[in-house]
């Protein structure tokens, strides 16, 4: 049994590469849209913008290629080309939407292969229609310059790394073992486990480690005895393995980890946790560190595990805040300081006693804190939906070929992370609308002396306890009379006429499932898919939704949710 | 194709010498320091191996250790680009400390196990091991 000290410092950096690289590789995509969309308005690439697209495909070409992700690899390769070719040259007569596009669909198709990646799927997507249609760009640019520069060829890499098999991984377990009350040379006990267990795994660390002195059945008595290894085997055949062995004895398994494998057992003397679920500390003399007790159910053999393997999907990664982990990490600090206190209470060294009171009151105030930060940590800034909704406004207005302009703003305000998809996805949905059935052409526009351009404005802040998010669109508004007409016809007005309605009343009509005054259907807002979707949605939110509009003028559609 | 294996598992050794065996000759050690004189004798005799599978977690000298003398022992030999051994570390660390350590030592591949054989073979393709025939 070796163990050299480089490995324990190798282990504390413990994210592996595969890991490293989603999220890595997620972060610059997702830059390289901000990229586009930011240029979008003034429909230019700075020199700044290129120099920073070329070295993101630079850095995910060179990680994609040892990890062997060649599609991604290659793709990326390409786009840098282009615009190792932009930033050689920086023309006049560069073609923006052209590369916008470029960008965006290596953009898209690298974030589908993460996506696949990361759900342990092959990452086996086709890029070669992207290759082309960057290849052809390329070409064209060369061929309007005066001074060609030649295509760079793909090098592969002359490192590689593979990533573990998914799904055969050994698993690590923890055991800890109680041989029973009066139980003779715990030591032989616990050897003769240990034997038993080497044939269903490479090696195995325990504690106390020296078994062969008959000293240490007392800390096996007292602590329990401890083994950590990894295998292949079922929990079942381990169950099996430990019982067959010599002794009377309770024991647990708990699932572990690779790292906490090398971290190895706690110091001694630092009990890892008290639990005792049955007794009654009323007394604290007995609280004294070590003298913990794992405590299982009469007899019964807890396992933590029992679970088949772990198979993927890998966990779900998001970015935090290198502030926010260092909070963490002063809370976590204090709380073990805490702790301690609480520990060695009434056993002060000095002979003093303790204050109980100023102990309890620090450990709450801290607990509270560590809730609210790890509260916040599952939150985000409504800002950060942003970008997906420019990208949709990007997409969308260019597919209709209409011109938008679309300015959200936004107090500070944190959403869960669990419903910001959903409001992301409602909120697109209504821009989507807004694009679609509000915004006129720009003929249109013109004709009404509208400024050509449209505008959408989202804005959101916080009322009291809720939250108000007003979409409003300077397009067509609505029409009552067509929509109440229409309402009429699919017998949704009870025949009353329409002065016994207000305007409020008959626009909530366009809410309701299978509505649509629009003769034509589009790809981004068909017929079926209406509003009567947003609303349940935003009702599934705990929130309501209101309309007003101006026929001609505007559209206004207001939410509120509430803020928790 | 001559290939030298080193690893102190016995089960992860036999199935490599099982695999790697339809790429050419393989040599076995079971631990780092055997490997480094492996690899010097096999210098020496002018027989060189084109690959080098190694364990990182081995007793007496560990995988990173023989990397260094290999990659060492080429330079002052002159033995760099394409004359220079391919190195696969195969191991259970996947941190990426390890796995930039070992590139930046100059490792060919880094193969964290168990070891994903699709993705073995296409390495080996990659890197020039092909099927003897």
């Amino acid at each position: 049994m070796y163990r050299e000290s480089w490995e324990k410092d190798f282990m504390q950096s413990y994210i592996g590469l595969e890991d490293n690289f989603l999220l890595e590789n997620g972060y610059l995509v997702a830059r390289l849209e901000e990229i586009v969309l930011a240029a979008a308005a003034p429909a230019w690439f700075s020199e700044e913008d290129i120099n920073e697209i070329f070295r993101i495909m630079h850095t995910i070409k060179s990680s994609a290629g040892i990890m062997m992700y060649e599609n991604i690899s290659i793709l990326s390769h390409k786009l840098e080309d282009v615009f190792s070719y932009l930033r050689k040259t920086y023309p006049d007569n560069q073609p923006f939407e052209e590369l916008a596009a470029g960008i965006l669909k290596t953009a898209d198709f690298i974030t589908a292969e993460l996506i696949k990646i990361q759900s342990s799927a092959s990452a086996d997507g086709d890029s070669t229609d992207i290759i082309t249609y960057l290849g052809r760009l390329l070409d064209k640019m060369n061929e309007d310059s005066e001074s060609p520069v030649p295509e760079q060829a793909y090098e592969i890499p002359n490192q590689f790394y593979i990533a573990p098999k998914a799904g055969t991984a050994k698993k690590y377990y923890h055991i800890k073992v109680f041989y029973r009350l009066g139980t003779e040379m715990s030591n032989v006990c616990a050897y003769s486990c240990v034997f038993a267990l080497n044939d269903i795994t490479d090696e195995i660390i325990y504690k106390p480690a020296n078994l062969e002195n008959n000293d240490s059945a007392g800390e096996i008595m007292r602590n329990g005895f401890q083994l950590q290894f990894s295998t292949l085997s079922r929990i079942e055949e381990i169950k099996e393995i430990i019982e067959s062995s010599s002794g009377e004895k309770e024991f647990e398994i708990l699932d572990s980890s690779i790292e906490e494998y090398y971290r190895g057992f706690p110091e001694s003397g630092v009990p890892d946790l008290v639990i005792n679920l049955d007794d009654d500390w009323t007394d604290p003399d007995e609280l004294v560190a070590g003298a913990y007790v794992i405590k299982k159910e009469g007899g019964k053999i807890k396992s933590m595990s029992g679970v088949p393997a772990r198979s993927l999907p890998k966990q779900e990664m998001f970015q935090i805040s290198f502030d926010k982990v260092n909070e963490l990490f002063a809370l976590a600090d204090r709380l073990r300081e805490e702790a301690g206190a609480v520990t060695g209470f009434g056993a002060g060294n000095d002979g003093t006693t303790n204050d109980a009171y100023g102990i309890s009151n620090a450990l709450t105030e801290t607990v509270n804190e560590l809730w609210r930060l790890v509260n916040s940590i599952k939150k985000v800034q409504f800002k950060s939906l942003f970008q997906k909704m420019d990208r949709a406004v990007y997409d969308i207005s260019r597919k209709l070929g209409k011109v938008v302009q679309f300015n959200p703003e936004s107090e500070e305000i944190e959403i869960g992370r669990n419903i910001a998809d959903l409001l992301t996805e409602t909120l697109i949905h209504l821009i989507r609308n807004a694009i679609d059935h509000g915004i006129e052409d720009k003929e249109t526009r013109k004709a009404a002396g509208k400024n050509a351009k449209g505008a959408i404005e989202l804005t959101a802040g916080v009322d009291g306890e809720e939250i108000s998010i007003v979409i409003y669109d300077d397009g067509c508004g609505l029409d009552s009379k067509k929509i109440f007409a229409a309402a009429e016809e699919k017998g949704l007005t009870d025949g009353q006429e329409i002065d016994k309605y207000n305007a409020q009343d008959i626009y909530r009509f366009i809410l309701m499932p299978g509505f649509s005054t629009k003769e034509r259907v589009t790809e981004y807002s068909g017929r079926g898919v209406g509003l009567d979707i947003v609303v349940q949605n935003i009702t599934s939110l705990g929130g309501r939704l209101y309309i007003d509009s101006q026929l001609g003028e505007w559209t206004e559609i207001s939410l509120r949710l509430p803020r928790n | 194709m001559r290939i030298l294996i080193a690893e102190d598992d016995f089960a992860s050794r036999k199935f490599m010498q099982k695999y790697l065996t339809n790429f050419g000759d393989c040599d076995i050690t079971i631990d780092g320091e055997e490997a480094v004189e492996a690899f010097k004798m096999a210098l020496e005799d002018n027989e060189p191996y084109d690959l080098i599978c190694l364990d990182i977690m081995m007793p007496a000298m560990d995988g990173y250790q023989v990397l260094k003398v290999v990659r060492e022992i080429e330079k002052e030999n002159n033995r760099t680009g394409d004359e220079a051994v391919k190195i696969i570390m195969t191991t259970a660390l996947n941190a990426e400390r390890n796995i930039k350590a070992a590139f930046d030592m100059g490792c060919t591949v880094y193969c964290a196990k168990p070891i994903d054989l699709d993705k073995f073979e296409e390495v080996l393709k990659k890197i020039g091991i092909t099927v003897e025939k």
